[in-house]
């Protein structure tokens, strides 16, 4: 059977990068893809040129105890940066060279924006945003929508793999696994270039959004509860009094707790607490019925467990 | 930095607007046609491009909306259910049509249309920027014309510079807009069928995709929570 190949974005300053937290996540699904399927799992990491020889005895190592049985360095001549124009000749590289069968993305690995899709794209792969593993009479991938990868279909595959990835963390895999150098093939690509990147609030643009409705302002306990819910989801909290009837919001999930105004993009899912039977609506990916407080503190709960 | 030698052109403009009506508000759709809009001004060759497929009552809103903004419009009528992979073809082919060599798309008026944006530039052999909050043209005396966007990435805003033809998904939204009026048919939209955009429906429907179930909201505890646990942050999920 062909690999599993998973893409690993790093973090951290250039003498400590370490795998992103997100890649580690996609890895472990990777991990027990590979050995339900009897795949090999590779994990491959784009690097600057000049740092290949320094972070390959290191990586090798890390990602092996994390579940990889090879380890891919693919160089480039571009400065790392989660875009497709400075990654993807490097990243074509390891997919003409590899030709994977399913290749793996942590769906909030800083690269997966722009890698995954593009990745689907060159492979005529399908798709799944937002994948996890799920064990049943076969080991499968699914996204949240439903669609699932199983070992017995033909055809490749690209997934984005969630944080809660249904798979282990792998901690105790052979540091002693084959490390492979790979320089690019493609030309590079300069049509598009990072000029600089800041760190901003971003919230009504990307990830969670937690919002609590005006009417709940002096509603302590309602209060306690979104802030709570917020803080376990890794989301951003947006006091409703901080909104209007003509803010645009477009993050990846809008969680209403209570009444939220402001304009959703349609890409957005929306979830909403604290609604009558009566006042749900088509677009609604969501809803739980009770006091906003209730059905935030039953939603925490339900989010502790693993 | 790296520095960036000459490419291709930034050349005629054309905005992919989907398959398929806003799930809910047309801001995001107003945005990126106006945005389309300006670019073609700035770069001066033509009126920008708005290209849609689907159901007959999702044209006559896209040709509208796209009139209202000041663009030409292309149309194509089908009830073919394809991925994200078959679509790009259709948008690709459309963009040769028009001879568009910057193409924007509206990624965030649909869940479905941030994929095509990577998939699109794929079948044009372009280069590709996702996730765009704001797009706009700066040209230095005696240099070709660049494009400056903002990127929205994670907790973070990236400036990129864009020289040359490129697909750019934006989540730009318009002006907050209470009520539209009901399209009705529109004879400011040129029509097209595949085979005019040199594409044949039996390779096209190998990318056919199942229609999904109907859509519901999860209304359990247990539901909501499988579902948002999906995207919770990494530094949580361990």
């Amino acid at each position: 059977m062909a690999a599993v190949l998973v893409h690993i974005d790093l973090d951290g300053p250039v003498d400590a990068r370490v795998p992103n937290a997100a890649s580690l996540a996609a890895l472990a699904a990777g991990r027990a893809l590979a050995s339900a399927w009897g795949a090999v799992l590779e994990a491959a990491v784009i690097v600057d040129a000049s740092e290949a020889t320094d972070l390959a005895p290191r990586l090798g190592p890390m990602l092996g105890r994390a579940g990889a049985d090879r380890v891919i360095i693919a160089t480039t001549v571009h400065p790392v940066a989660p875009l497709w124009s400075l990654l993807g000749a490097a990243w074509q590289g390891v997919l003409d060279h590899r030709r994977p069968r399913v290749v793996l993305f942590g769906a909030d690995a800083p690269a997966a924006a722009e890698l995954g899709a593009r990745t689907g794209a060159r492979l005529g792969a399908r798709l799944l945003p937002w994948a996890r593993v799920v064990t049943g009479d076969q080991l499968e991938l699914r996204d949240r929508e439903g669609a699932y990868v199983r070992a017995s279909e033909s055809g490749a595959a690209v997934a984005l793999i969630a944080a809660r990835a249904g798979a282990p963390p792998v901690t105790r895999g052979s540091e002693h696994i084959e490390v492979t150098e790979l320089a690019p093939t493609a030309d590079p690509d300069w049509t598009i270039d990072l000029v600089e990147s800041t760190p901003v609030p971003l919230a009504h643009t990307r990830g969670i959004v937690v919002a609590l409705g005006a009417e709940l302002a002096t509603d302590a306990a309602a209060r306690t509860a979104a802030t709570t819910l917020a803080r376990q989801l890794g989301a951003t909290f947006v006091d409703a009094d901080a909104l209007d009837d003509s803010a645009a919001l477009a993050p990846e999930v809008l969680v209403a707790v209570g009444r939220v105004v402001g304009d959703l993009a349609g890409s957005a899912s929306l979830v909403r607490l604290g609604v009558d039977a009566a006042d749900r609506r088509k677009g609604d990916d969501g809803t739980l019925s009770g006091t906003p407080a209730e059905a935030a503190t039953a939603l925490s709960r339900a989010l502790e467990r693993p | 930095m790296s520095v960036a030698p000459a490419t291709a052109a930034t050349g005629p403009v054309a905005v992919w607007l989907g398959t398929a009506s806003p799930a809910r508000s047309v801001r995001w759709l107003d945005g990126a046609l106006e945005t389309a809009a300006a670019l073609a001004a700035a770069v001066g060759k033509g009126p920008a491009t708005a290209i849609a497929v689907g159901s007959e009552t999702w044209l006559y809103l896209a040709a509208d909306r796209a009139r209202r903004a000041g663009l030409a419009a292309i149309g194509l009528a089908t009830d073919l259910r394809l991925d994200y992979l078959g679509w790009a073809q259709v948008a690709a082919a459309a963009a040769r049509h028009v001879r568009a060599t910057t193409v924007l798309v509206d990624e965030a008026s649909r869940p479905e249309r941030a994929a095509e944006v990577a998939a699109i530039a794929d079948q044009l052999g372009l280069s590709q920027l996702t996730s765009c909050v704001s797009l706009r043209v700066t040209s230095a005396p005696g240099h070709d014309l660049e494009l400056v966007a903002q990127r929205s990435a994670g907790g973070e805003l990236q400036r990129c510079t864009i020289r040359g033809a490129a697909v750019i998904g934006l989540r730009i939204a318009g002006p907050q807009i209470d009520e539209y009026p009901t399209p009705t048919p529109s004879k400011s939209m040129k029509r097209v069928d595949l085979v005019t955009l040199g594409l044949e429906s039996a390779v096209i429907a190998h990318r056919g995709s199942p229609p999904r179930a109907t859509h519901e909201a999860r209304k359990t505890v247990a539901q909501v929570a499988a579902y948002l646990s999906l995207h919770i942050a990494p530094d949580r999920g361990r």
